[in-house]
């Protein structure tokens, strides 16, 4: 009985994780660290680090694909899906953060949430009534019901936290999803797609764990005007 | 005609002779030629700049070649930020693919299967010293 529920569940190995990163050799081997005890596939993705970001990731066993320069993180999050989807064992790929602020349980969470409700997209989110907040400023709290609500505004989608970097994607609706913004805007590029695609996606209570060092690379009040200005002028073709 | 006037003749002559020799005319290049004929037809017959003027409600012609500037350059600026951001999508797609081919052949596939959970030496890791 067990044996068949084993082969009815997904092999957790068909769950490739992806992690965007960009100068972030302090904190990657502590995270990549937490990742490789998880039955999961990591993919990290060096946009083009001056420091030694890539050669750290490179003692682990993950992936590493190298920007030859800096591109942003969204083209650094496409260029790991690209990837993922084209090993022939990928089911479900799952975007996280280099900096440490997210929980590797969170994932299967995720995961769990795409098998059993039929979604194609499951977001992570900060502010569900589940999750967990840990030493947010108020400022950022502010700055991201701010850039939510925009975001809400622009893709009419009904997402508590549109800039958290944990989701999942089954591999069919990943290979329907094509980023081109470059740059911190993904985040809404990723929602804008998945509402013009009209997927299925759900919100996951997630946890946050607000480092100093993760606080001082998240987004500042300066990032939401780029993502605004993005989001209106980065359409001109 | 005083010298003025035939330095910037010369000017916009060569300007456009510069531009004509680019190969590939874009609808910003062609929009260049005509304006730089134009702005020799204007040297050779200032008063004709008032007389245009005066037909689209300026009052002198000197206002009428600054509002042209001014559509002319914000539909370049317009023009190069789409240029830009072709440019940049295209750099991005050529620099994925780098990545993931430079992956791929350094230990490629085989890297996954032998990784976690393997018993390849001590480490148990790969992708040592792929470069």
């Amino acid at each position: 009985m067990e044996g068949i529920i084993k082969a009815m569940s997904i092999l957790p190995k068909h769950i490739f994780v992806i992690v965007p990163s960009y100068n972030e050799g302090t904190v990657i081997g502590k995270i990549l660290e937490e990742l490789v005890t998880q039955e999961v596939r990591v993919v990290v993705v060096d946009d083009g680090s001056a420091d030694e970001t890539a050669e750290i990731a490179l003692g682990y066993p993950v992936y590493v694909l190298k920007h030859p320069f800096n591109l942003g993180q969204g083209a650094a999050l496409q260029t790991g899906m690209t990837f993922a989807l084209r090993q022939p064992d990928c089911r479900y790929l799952v975007t996280f953060d280099a900096d440490g602020q997210h929980d590797p349980q969170d994932i299967f969470r995720l995961v769990d949430a795409l098998e059993k409700s039929n979604v194609e997209v499951a977001l992570g989110t900060r502010f569900g009534d589940e999750a967990r907040l840990s030493g947010i400023r108020k400022s950022r709290y502010w700055v991201l019901k701010l850039a939510t609500w925009l975001t809400k505004l622009l893709t009419r989608l009904e997402v508590s936290d549109t800039h958290n970097g944990v989701r999942a994607f089954t591999a069919p609706a990943a290979r329907r999803i094509h980023l081109t913004q470059n740059r911190m805007s993904h985040a809404s590029e990723i929602l804008a797609q998945i509402s013009k695609l009209k997927m299925m996606y759900m919100e996951v209570p997630v946890t946050v764990r607000y480092t100093p060092y993760s606080m001082q690379k998240g987004q500042s009040i300066w990032n939401a005007i780029d993502i605004v200005w993005d989001t209106l002028v980065g359409g001109l073709k | 005609m005083h010298i003025g006037q035939f330095l910037i003749l010369c000017f916009l002559f060569l300007l456009m002779l510069y531009i004509l020799r680019l190969k590939n005319l874009t609808s910003i290049r062609i929009l260049i030629v005509l304006l730089l004929g134009l702005g020799m037809l204007f040297v050779f017959m200032p008063e004709l700049t008032t007389k245009l003027a005066n037909m689209v409600g300026f009052g002198r012609g000197a206002d009428l070649i600054l509002y042209l500037l001014v559509i002319f350059n914000l539909y370049y600026f317009v023009y190069t930020l789409g240029e830009q951001n072709r440019l940049l999508k295209m750099v991005t797609l050529a620099a994925r693919e780098i990545a993931i081919l430079k992956a791929q052949a350094g230990e490629g596939e085989s890297l996954a299967e032998k990784g976690q959970g393997g018993d390849d030496g001590p480490e148990g890791r790969w992708y040592h010293g792929a470069a």
